[in-house]
């Protein structure tokens, strides 16, 4: 079993290197058609700086936890501010303000981890900084598609189907973020498991984007009859 | 103890996780819902858009008609009527008979020329290229024309395809020398196996913006669509038309029979 933990632990670098690889070709072989595509660009390397920098981390301390809140706050900001600049077009203030919210408890966690939280007891480590940043990216998820589906002109399908990937990936996070503690704490391999499900889940993720990316990158051609 | 063996945090846990969940289903049914609502509005605006579109070129049709009858008529009227009463004067007055018979041959040209705009005579035997050709010869005077045909399939066009290509392309050269002033055409006409398709432009004035479809050219849209082909107008330096047939069933005759 733990030569399968092993096995599990060396797959985490697949995240990594498919998201050098991703930027790579980005980098080189891609423009940006859309302006969110920006974000969505530099929320695949923000992400690739957390996952190393976590890993340096980890070589002079004893956790690294700390990048929970971190990425959160990341993510939050990004994503979040994507959200309200392109993909909301009505209730900007309640969105605002829950931007504002979610990033004020995110911080608040984040100070209370490092000022407080000095022992090494992991029996009561629970962050929920990922569960409410997840759950407001999924409402704003919702609050866009239900926007775009209201309107009766034609809806444009890049957004829809980043907003739903989004979406979609948020609302596994938030269920798999919310009992964090048991995926810490526990003595069992079943949460090893859960973790090789999120892994899959955050690869194809990133595939999807860097794919995403990739087709609608560059703008097409008109088509000869138009 | 860790925090997930406690009861209380289990039970926070779970109340959490199904209270999203169902607030996901349910906002997921509701966007369902309304994307099929929208979806069958936008069924019924189209529908209701090609009836529209399918009514103007209905009555436009029956105007067409109209014209073309008022056409013949004056036609009629105003040559071959008139040449055969010319025709029964010289004969009460005696006319000697080379005469006469001049009178008679340019009478049965006249109807020749009336039927022939009537109906194109051969229409069965005759290629789509060459019922072409003929009618680019009938305009050469008027026009510098650039005439160019690819014929890539040895099957034979049914007749009605071959008939509405030649009407739009009779209505085209009308309309690019009432309408355009044009004095240059470049008529390409590229016939494979898969399609017919005709591409057609003139140095005219083009369509002014905001134009509103005339008689002529609902006529050709009438006719389109007739055949189940598509077709793209453009005014830029001149005007612009692309049509393509591609639809197989109806283009060649083995296919249709």
């Amino acid at each position: 079993m733990s030569n399968w933990i092993q096995w599990l632990d060396a797959a985490t670098w697949s995240i990594p290197i498919l998201l050098t690889l991703s930027l790579a070709a980005l980098i080189c072989y891609r423009k940006a058609a859309n302006p969110w595509d920006y974000y969505v660009s530099a929320y695949l390397a923000i992400a690739l700086i957390v996952d190393l920098s976590s890993r340096y981390w980890l070589s002079f301390h004893t956790d690294n936890l700390v990048f929970v809140q971190l990425y959160a706050l990341a993510e939050l900001m990004l994503v979040g501010i994507m959200y309200m600049r392109f993909f909301l077009t009505r209730l900007r203030k309640i969105g605002g303000l829950l931007l504002f919210v979610s990033g004020g408890f995110v911080t608040w966690e984040f100070a209370h981890h490092i000022l407080r939280d000095t022992d090494q007891d992991f029996s009561y480590y629970q962050s929920y900084s990922r569960v409410v940043v997840s759950a407001t990216l999924v409402t704003y998820g919702l609050m866009s598609l239900l926007q775009r589906v209201r309107r009766s002109e034609q809806m444009d399908h890049q957004k829809v189907r980043l907003i739903v990937a989004l979406t979609f990936y948020y609302s596994l996070n938030f269920i798999f973020y919310l009992p964090i503690n048991f995926f810490v704490t526990a003595h069992t391999h079943f949460k090893f498991l859960l973790w090789a499900i999120n892994l899959l889940v955050t690869n194809i993720f990133y595939i999807y984007l860097t794919l995403y990316l990739w087709r609608f990158g560059k703008k097409k051609k008109p088509l000869f009859s138009g | 103890m860790a925090l997930w063996q406690k009861e209380e945090t289990i039970i926070f846990w779970i109340i959490v996780s199904l209270f999203f969940i169902s607030a996901i289903l349910i906002c997921f049914f509701w966007l369902f819902y309304r994307y099929q609502q929208n979806m069958y509005q936008q069924k019924v605006a189209h529908l209701e858009n090609e009836h529209r579109f399918k009514e103007s070129l209905r009555l436009s049709m029956l105007e067409s008609q109209e014209n073309e009858r008022a056409r013949i008529a004056h036609d009629l009227h105003d040559s071959l009527n008139g040449h055969l009463t010319a025709l029964q004067w010289s004969v009460d007055l005696d006319v000697e008979r080379p005469k006469l018979q001049d009178k008679i041959k340019f009478c049965i040209a006249e109807v020749r020329r009336i039927s022939h705009n009537l109906y194109p005579p051969l229409l069965e035997d005759t290629s789509l290229e060459t019922l072409i050709s003929h009618q680019v010869q009938h305009w050469i005077s008027r026009y510098e024309i650039d005439y160019y045909i690819d014929v890539r399939t040895q099957q034979s066009i049914s007749n009605h395809v071959k008939l509405h290509f030649l009407r739009i392309i009779q209505e085209l050269f009308v309309n690019s020398d009432k309408h355009g002033h044009a004095t240059r055409v470049r008529l390409h006409l590229r016939i494979t196996p898969a399609s017919l398709c005709m591409a057609y432009c003139d140095n005219g004035k083009g369509l002014p913006p905001g134009y509103q479809a005339g008689l002529g050219i609902k006529s050709i849209q009438n006719r389109m669509m007739m055949i189940a082909g598509q077709y793209k107008t453009k005014s830029y330096q001149g005007f612009q038309f692309i049509s393509i047939c591609s639809d197989n069933k109806h283009l060649y005759k083995q296919a249709h029979s």
